[in-house]
């Protein structure tokens, strides 16, 4: 059987310092996630689905138990290790796509390879792949706010895939678009899951985006308190009422 | 790239860059005028007692001038510092070594200081020509030797401000280096608060005004104090300022935010730039 692309078994996280009001985000979270699945994280604000993304990503550390990205165990990586770990297992796709104003399309794609000391002809060819599959080879000339926000954030995906990461993880990555580009955006993900098989991870609020994942997990008080698989047979619409239908009974 | 993601930087935010930059030449112009008086002895010993003693007095002035610039360049430093916070942030997120971007933060604060060092002398050097004829109007002599382009003025201002600049590089790369990647990304969203009880707040802004109207009577009724005039107005008048200031900036930026101006943000870039 293969290594399961993430897993997490006993996670905590506990904010505050000593003295300071404790507290616990995330109490007991334990899941796994097959290599190209794409799984959808939602839950309402404060029940711990960015600090559990925070987690995956190596952005921030949990107080107990284990994440192993791609086999690795997160939480062992330090300094320039969890760097390279970063530049190579691990996309990231923003809310706000945090591009870089002051570089191209090109450039900005380019960054993950470029602080990795990629060679130039490398970069090239990489950045042309990947902008093929987005379909924004025509923009890559172009600087960030000669873009529309649907395609910044196709330009931020592509930055996010360059490097061919492990799992693509997205932190409400619609939030910014409207409702026309979001739907782009979710087609284009749910393409890049299908023919490339590359895993993704996103969390979000909104069930539009949720109903395009395989599975969801909902978060509620630090814990899973409920997961969704969709059927291979069901349609998005089936899907997404389902998820609706959820959401109704977990808000009481 | 290194160099384009160090410019890039520069060049996207010149605005702010402007005013970064401005403050700081005009600080080392002065800083270059004090010295082409206090450094020429020539000139200090051939125009008589009142050159010299104002030579005396132009010692005092920069080392005055020394520790302004001193503090200024902290809080100029500090602004660079939160101004890019973010986009380093984001490269530590996509994958940079922390050696890279130590290289970053040299490379564009040592830019930063070399630019308004050079700059800054040269706009010194320009004002510097209109002193003699300022002496003349003031003193009424016509100075002798005086050099608007002195080597000695140039050499001094380049090592204070470069010298600073590298320690500023130095205190940046470990700041930067130190902070975990989401904090500096998310840097921009959260809001410094003073962590300052408003006893302590109060107690500086006391002892600030107590040292200021200190330094202002010795200076004015110098017959008290004499030969030690200067060095007390000095000290007195630098704390004092120092302490009021720290103790009055928040309160008044907090005011100015809530005030019709900010909401109309004209301005909130000021206000904010202040707040750094």
């Amino acid at each position: 059987m293969n290594t399961p692309v993430v897993k997490v078994v006993n996670l905590k996280k506990v904010y505050g310092k000593k003295n300071e009001k404790m507290y616990m985000a995330l109490k007991k979270i334990d899941f796994e996630m097959q290599q190209g699945e794409f799984v959808g994280i939602m839950g309402a604000s404060g029940s711990g689905k960015t600090t559990l993304l925070n987690m995956l990503s190596t952005f921030d550390s949990p107080t107990s138990g284990s994440v192993k990205i791609a086999g690795d165990e997160v939480s062992s990586l330090k300094g320039d290790q969890l760097a390279d770990f970063r530049a190579q297992k691990i996309g990231f796709i923003f809310q706000d796509f945090n591009l870089i104003e002051s570089l191209t399309a090109a450039e900005n794609i380019a960054l993950p390879l470029s602080l990795q000391s990629v060679t130039a002809n490398e970069i090239d060819k990489k950045v042309a792949e990947v902008a093929q599959i987005l379909g924004i080879s025509e923009l890559l000339k172009n600087y960030p706010y000669e873009l529309s926000g649907g395609q910044k954030q196709r330009v931020a995906c592509a930055r996010a895939l360059v490097h061919d990461p492990a799992i693509l993880f997205g932190d409400e990555p619609t939030g910014a678009l409207d409702s026309k580009s979001a739907r782009e955006l979710l087609s284009l993900l749910t393409e890049i899951n299908e023919k490339h098989r590359t895993s993704i991870l996103m969390v979000t609020h909104d069930p539009f985006s949720a109903s395009f994942c395989n599975r969801i997990l909902f978060i509620k008080d630090g814990y899973i308190s409920r997961q969704l698989l969709k059927d291979k047979k069901q349609t998005r619409g089936v899907f997404y009422q389902e998820i609706l239908d959820i959401l109704g009974t977990f808000e009481q | 790239m290194l160099r384009k993601l160090a410019v890039g930087g520069l060049k996207n935010r010149w605005k702010d860059y402007l005013i970064l930059l401005s403050g700081l030449i005009i600080s080392s112009a002065i800083f270059y005028l004090f010295e082409t008086l206090a450094t020429n002895s020539r000139f200090l010993q051939a125009n008589g007692e009142v050159v010299s003693f104002t030579g005396y007095i132009f010692n005092f002035g920069s080392i005055l001038l020394m520790l302004i610039t001193f503090v200024y360049l902290n809080y100029a430093n500090n602004f660079l510092l939160n101004m890019r916070k973010h986009d380093y942030g984001l490269f530590m997120m996509l994958g940079a070594k922390k050696k890279k971007i130590g290289q970053l933060v040299w490379v564009e604060t040592i830019l930063i200081g070399i630019l308004s060092t050079i700059i800054g002398i040269a706009l010194g050097i320009l004002a510097s020509s209109f002193v003699p004829r300022l002496l003349t109007k003031l003193l009424g002599i016509t100075p002798k030797y005086y050099e608007p382009f002195w080597g000695k003025a140039i050499l001094w201002t380049a090592l204070l401000y470069l010298g600073l600049f590298l320690l500023g590089a130095i205190l940046n790369t470990i700041v930067m280096v130190r902070k975990p990647a989401l904090k500096l990304l998310k840097s921009e969203q959260t809001v410094s608060k003073s962590f300052m009880p408003w006893y302590l707040q109060l107690l500086q802004a006391l002892v600030g005004i107590l040292l200021l109207v200190a330094g202002y009577w010795v200076i004015s009724n110098a017959n008290v104090l004499k030969q030690s005039t200067i060095p007390a107005s000095l000290i007195t008048l630098t704390l004092g300022s120092y302490f009021l200031f720290n103790a009055s900036i928040i309160v008044i930026i907090d005011f100015l935010r809530k005030s019709r101006l900010a909401k109309k943000k004209i301005e909130y870039f000021y206000v904010g730039a202040a707040k750094i």
